[in-house]
């Protein structure tokens, strides 16, 4: 195996770990708006359909909707 | 009443005529708050004849507000020429004089009571002995920090869904580069068909690739530096200094030496607070120049900003004294035998009238507690510590109505503990792998990353959940840093089992129950007080120790009227419980 097919592996590894850890604090929210909005942008994110501006300006109207 | 004595008064070194009221004078002694040396006063003098005109001569010069030195010598057949008063006068408080007899009224103010001492105390701050080069950067310690917020579920969701955008996004890069690798080496002619135009092209097209890929590569690592950055808390850094030195060179600026027994004044570290706000780019929003504090001493917002508060606080903390006993400030636990060890007098008359008890001195409920910081959340989260709890109840008791054991009693010390880093965090949890993984991506292409290491190094650290601490703290270092056991080092219950058991009406004895005895005549000659002024404790003949209240002595008549408590348990039917809040 190249040094490039162990990356991809450990990648898909790293992937994996950062959605069960996403889900896994997502899925304490108590505010449901924000969690299934946040899920909704999960998947999003996955099938490649979310840009980091998008989700920068979902985080901050999140952060503020949780401050009320 | 003896006829043999002999008094003498000097002003400024200047022998003159004694008071016209020298044979009715009176010194009272007062250990004031427990305290090992007395405050000494004595009854206003009436200056005469030539010390009349000396003094007034002084006043016409202006001198009010300069203490005058002064001394009060007497002598007999036992002793020559000893000094019973050595201090100055104070034409500012309490001057009077009568130009038609003419006679003027002084008072008197004894060196190094403990009045004139912590009026010194009390005039001098921090800051003003910095200034004059008394503290300086050299005194301080550096300790690093971190700011960092206690756990927030959003925060946290948003950070884990950003961190698992970039990871996406650069998985998706690299096997993107990868499958063009394959394309790219499928397209390279066999030898069968083709020419080497297109075997040329194939392979110039998979290296335009491969170096656009590459630089997609280091503009995503650039993203995850950047990301590091705005997630990771960056490495601070804040001056401390020792307690001891807290003490010691105010100590030395007045012309004192210092000693303690305490030893914990060389690891207990003070920490100002902090005002300080970091430079930030406007636009960006990313630091551009950290703040911390910049000196170790108190800050003009800080409980202790003047010399006399600090040596409070840290008397509070030590449960301690502080005289100064022939030229060195002496700052020790109230229980160090220094204090018995050094006492000289003894008292002839074994007998003790005994006249009460220090009942009033016992409290039902006592509580020691550092301050707490709403400015900085891990003060309220790691609380364990903070404060200590002591009940003193009945042992046995027939009832609950019986119980007459009262009062609460809190000793409070403004400093609040500091916190230690000791692991990562979820989030630094979340983004070390990944950070891992960036490193490996980087060096691949022959960079430099270390990202998940810079993770690792902060434990230790200590930790504020914001920059901008409102309260001072205390923290014990070794080594210049927070070991891992440094709350056992500082708690209030180890400050309670270390400083306050003396105190106890159980622990060790009921070493705290004491016998009152008031108002017992005795002989006392200059020597005897003289010996007593140094030291409050005295033992009688039979050997026990007793500590003096208050004494009103009379040289002329060799007598004294003093106050007294003598250590003898005088219950045994009590016990401690104690709550240590978490």
């Amino acid at each position: 195996m190249s040094h490039n097919d162990e990356l991809v592996k450990e990648l898909e590894r790293q992937l994996k770990d950062a959605e069960t850890r996403f889900k896994e604090y997502a899925l304490k929210l108590d505010n449901k708006m924000i969690k299934t909005d946040m899920l909704d942008s999960f998947e999003r994110i996955k099938n490649g359909e979310m840009s980091i501006n998008e989700l920068t300006k979902k985080a901050e109207k999140w952060q503020l909707n949780s401050d009320k | 009443m003896r006829k043999d004595i002999n008094f003498q008064f000097t002003i400024n070194g200047v022998q003159l005529n004694a008071p016209r009221n020298w044979q009715e004078l009176e010194f009272l002694a007062t250990y004031d708050n427990d305290s090992i040396q007395p405050n000494i006063s004595t009854n206003e003098l009436i200056l005469v004849n030539e010390a009349y005109n000396y003094i007034m001569q002084l006043f016409n010069s202006g001198k009010v507000f300069e203490g005058i030195p002064v001394k009060l010598s007497y002598s007999n057949s036992d002793v020559n020429n000893l000094t019973a008063f050595e201090g100055y006068i104070d034409l500012s408080d309490g001057f009077s004089f009568d130009v038609s007899k003419p006679e003027a009224s002084v008072k008197i103010v004894k060196d190094n009571g403990l009045n004139s001492l912590n009026d010194r105390l009390s005039a001098l701050d921090y800051k003003y002995l910095a200034n004059n080069g008394v503290y300086s950067d050299a005194d301080y310690t550096s300790l690093n920090y971190v700011v960092e917020k206690p756990f927030n579920f959003i925060e946290l969701a948003v950070s884990s869904l950003t961190i698992y955008l970039l990871s996406k996004t650069i998985y998706d890069e690299v096997k993107d580069i990868q499958d063009k690798i394959a394309t790219g080496t499928s397209l390279v002619p066999t030898g069968i068909g083709g020419g080497v135009a297109s075997t040329i092209y194939a392979i110039l097209t998979i290296a335009i690739r491969l170096a656009y890929y590459a630089l997609i590569l280091v503009l995503i690592i650039k993203l995850a530096r950047e990301l590091f950055d705005y997630l990771v808390p960056p490495k601070r850094e804040t001056k401390t200094i020792k307690t001891r030195l807290l003490l010691e060179k105010v100590a030395n600026y007045l012309g004192y030496g210092f000693e303690t027994g305490i030893t914990d004044l060389d690891n207990y570290y003070y920490i100002p607070s902090n005002a300080n706000y970091d430079d930030v780019d406007n636009i960006t929003g990313a630091f551009k120049r950290l703040k911390g504090t910049s000196e170790g001493i108190p800050s003009i917002r800080d409980n202790g900003y003047d010399c006399l508060s600090m040596f409070n606080n840290l008397k509070n903390l030590f449960n301690a004294k502080f005289q100064v006993i022939e030229g060195v400030l002496q700052f020790r636990n109230e229980d160090d035998p220094y204090w018995e060890n050094t006492s000289v007098f003894v008292k002839k008359n074994p007998l003790k009238r005994a006249e009460g008890i220090n009942s009033d001195e016992l409290v039902s409920n006592k509580l020691l507690s550092y301050a707490t910081d709403l400015t900085d959340d891990w003060t309220i989260d790691n609380y364990e510590g903070t404060s200590f709890q002591i009940h003193t109840k009945l042992k046995n008791k027939t009832d609950q109505t019986t119980d007459l054991i009262k009062g609460f009693e809190e000793v409070s010390i403004p400093f609040a503990l500091g916190n230690r880093k000791n692991e990562l965090n979820a989030l630094e949890n979340a983004l070390k792998g990944l950070f891992k993984t960036i490193d490996s991506v980087a060096n691949l292409f022959g960079g430099r990353s270390n990202l998940a290491n810079k993770l690792t190094g902060k434990i230790g650290f200590l930790k504020v959940s914001t920059n901008n601490w409102a309260n001072q703290k205390i923290v014990y270092l070794l080594n210049n840093k927070l070991p891992t056991n440094h709350r056992d080092k500082i708690s209030m219950r180890y400050i309670y089992n270390t400083y306050y058991q003396n105190s106890s009406f159980v622990l060790n004895n009921f070493r705290g129950q004491e016998y009152k005895i008031t108002g017992e005549e005795i002989p006392m000659n200059l020597k005897d007080f003289d010996n007593i002024l140094l030291n409050g404790y005295f033992k009688d003949v039979n050997g026990d120790t007793l500590k003096a209240k208050q004494i009103v002595y009379k040289p002329y008549n060799n007598k004294a009227t003093i106050d007294y408590n003598w250590k003898q348990p005088y219950t045994t039917n009590l016990i401690e419980s104690y709550y240590e809040p978490q």
